[in-house]
């Protein structure tokens, strides 16, 4: 990443911050970078999530269903 | 004014009849010119313009036309228009005539006035975009085609049910709020029928599975019309129910979390239909005027940068010839006006101030917060940080930047898929820089105001930190080339075994009654020519045809013959 963009969000992210000490929400929204630390460990969170189920078995080859029907085949000609 | 007031539907679906008709060359251009007809009679039709229809004995109002229906009406038309543009390059009747087809369905959704005539426009909305699943003519889009056309077939068989139970218990086709608290079998199955066109959660993967296997030009259209005319249905029919509001948010994160999975840019875009359609979904579940119109509105921007998206990563394959995120890579250079497209659709679903999505879905998560419902409120964000983590930055990551991974074809864009994708992004801008063009077509009256510093400061900690975090765990998060597993494993997995019971099994029956059938025809034919044979083989073990057994014997006819001629030759020669 190049300065100047480090340095662009860097801005929005101080704008963003301010913009809550002027229009401060209600409960936890009204904490100044509520919202930063909010989308930070979603995030996170949606990525450690998505991944831990690809890891448990819903990822798989592209070909899965192709060759699950083509096994089956090959049993049900085998058993014949 | 009385002379306009009939159906904008009928202006597409002539145009389906009409296609064929013109000449070759003026095809593309007259699918833009009919949906901009239909667009002009939308904007021109007074609130509470009817048209009624007798068939048989019933009086159909296949024209009522409300003030939400209109809101939908506009941007199906709208949308229908610039797809016609992004198609100026196709030569293909049979694609243009369901786009056609297919709009004129989601119109007429929106704009009828009674069960039946939803019920009709319904069923075309599912012929036309199984056509533009099919259209693409490889495998696995007619595998996909097909599963999709089931799921439609059953919903439309649930609603047709529930429509008809309705109909049978209250004597009545009208399209009338059902309330939650009384719900009727009727009303449920009716609402099971729409929430399958609404790619509801567990019953929507009839969408990630067909969509990015469609042709470029025909996921466009996909994109834009089923699920947000179901959405159309479920404002008008079941605003305020509950269980909507549990579904919508499910709906919402599962979306992205799947999407985030998802290897293919069309499949991405796919999961992120389920998830936006979800907050939607969880408007009409609010059930409020704010809520409502948050939903009319979602759906109105939804159209335009979802279409814009699906233009963009249909460039990409156009382009390249494919659409893995595992394949593709360093495309800028090549690719820029559709990155840039792209981005503006990219940052119109995220929320970023400025575009589209910001000022309608801010009006739901909104409406969530004020109607007390805390946990909804939370998903709703969350589901937002998602959306930008997949749309908003891997998919265009990994599809423009990063590094290229094999050579790829480039083909030149045509100048019309670029001139749609110029016209919807500046449509996403204008809409987002002035709400209140949005906000003025909308079914209740609008205090909500999206610009304030909370929301704006909302927005921007949301997707900055959410680009952090993306950039800091990017080398973990280099596609594969993987599938992922979802409901439809259910039954696509038991497929072969079902297959061997229900298929073969059945075969197994059919061709031993068949066997059984003509052994009993040939015995009884045995005994009709020759009793006393046929008794005698009785018990006998059958054997193979045998010729000098089987065959009636030659010899005694030949031998006869030979001798009345030699006789016959002798006798002429001796006299």
């Amino acid at each position: 990443m190049r300065r100047w963009q480090k340095a662009a969000l860097g801005g929005f992210a101080a704008a963003g911050v301010l913009g809550q000490v002027v229009d401060p929400g209600q409960g936890w929204e009204a904490i100044p970078g509520s919202f930063a630390l909010f989308g930070a460990l979603g995030c996170l969170l949606l990525m450690g999530v998505a991944k831990g189920l690809g890891k448990i078995g819903i990822s798989r080859e592209p070909d899965f269903y192709r060759r699950e029907n083509e096994r089956e085949r090959t049993d049900g000609d085998d058993g014949d | 004014m009385m002379g306009i007031e009939f159906p904008p539907a009928w202006i597409l679906w002539g145009g389906t009849a009409l296609l064929p008709l013109l000449p070759r060359r003026l095809r593309p251009a007259a699918c833009c010119v009919f949906p901009a007809a239909a667009l002009a009679l939308v904007l021109a039709l007074p609130i509470g313009a009817s048209f009624r229809l007798s068939f048989g004995p019933y009086e159909l109002l296949v024209l009522e036309f409300s003030r939400l229906g209109r809101v939908f009406a506009i941007i199906f038309a709208l949308i229908a228009t610039l797809g016609g543009i992004y198609s100026l390059h196709l030569r293909e009747t049979g694609q243009q005539g369901a786009a056609l087809l297919y709009a004129g369905g989601a119109l007429g959704v929106a704009c009828g006035g009674d069960l039946f005539t939803l019920l009709f426009c319904w069923e075309v909305m599912t012929a036309g975009s199984t056509w533009l699943i099919w259209a693409r003519r490889d495998r696995e889009s007619r595998e996909a085609g097909m599963r999709y056309l089931l799921y439609h077939l059953f919903g439309g068989g649930l609603l047709m049910s529930g429509i008809l139970l309705h109909f049978k218990q209250t004597g009545s086709l009208a399209l009338v709020a059902f309330a939650s608290e009384a719900a009727t079998p009727a009303a449920w199955l009716i609402l099971a029928g729409v929430v399958i066109n609404a790619a509801m959660v567990p019953l929507h993967t009839w969408l990630p599975d067909s969509y990015p296997r469609a042709t470029v030009t025909g996921a466009v259209f996909l994109s834009a019309f089923t699920t947000k005319a179901a959405v159309y249905v479920l404002a008008v029919l079941f605003p305020g129910w509950p269980v909507l509001l549990v579904m919508g948010t499910v709906m919402t994160v599962y979306g992205v979390i799947y999407a985030f999975l998802a290897d293919d840019i069309r499949e991405i875009l796919s999961y992120h239909i389920v998830s936006q359609v979800g907050y939607m979904v969880a408007g009409v579940g609010i059930g409020t005027e704010l809520a409502l119109n948050g939903s009319a509105a979602h759906a109105y921007s939804h159209i335009l940068y979802k279409a814009l998206l699906f233009m963009g990563a249909g460039a990409v394959l156009q382009a390249t010839g494919t659409g893995k995120l595992h394949r593709l890579g360093g495309l800028y250079p090549e690719l820029k006006g559709a990155f840039i497209f792209y981005m503006v659709g990219a940052l119109s679903i995220s929320g970023a101030p400025l575009f589209n999505g910001f000022i309608s879905k801010s009006i739901i998560v909104y409406a969530a917060h004020e109607g007390g419902h805390g946990i909804a409120h939370l998903f709703l964000l969350l589901a937002g940080v998602g959306t930008f983590l997949s749309v908003g930055v891997k998919l265009p990551y990994f599809t423009w930047f990063h590094e290229k991974k094999e050579p790829l074809p480039r083909r030149p864009l045509p100048g019309g898929m670029m001139a749609a994708m110029a016209l919807t992004s500046f449509l996403c801008l204008a809409y987002g820089v002035f709400p209140d063009a949005l906000y003025r077509e909308l079914p209740f009256a609008m205090n909500y105001r999206p610009y304030t510093a909370l929301h704006l400061s909302e927005a921007v900690q949301i997707l900055v930190f959410t680009f952090l975090a993306f950039w800091w765990m990017r080398a973990k998060l280099v596609p594969h080339d993987l599938i992922s597993l979802d409901t439809d494993w259910c039954f696509r997995a038991p497929a072969p075994w079902v297959r061997r019971v229900a298929v073969d099994g059945v075969n197994a029956v059919f061709d031993a009654a068949d066997r059984l059938a003509f052994a009993f025809a040939r015995r009884v034919a045995e005994l009709s020519v020759h009793p006393l044979a046929a008794i005698r083989s009785l018990g006998r073990p059958e054997r193979p045809f045998d010729p000098h057994l089987d065959r009636p014997p030659l010899s005694l006819p030949i031998g006869l013959t030979l001798l009345v001629t030699v006789v016959a030759a002798v006798w002429v020669l001796a006299r």
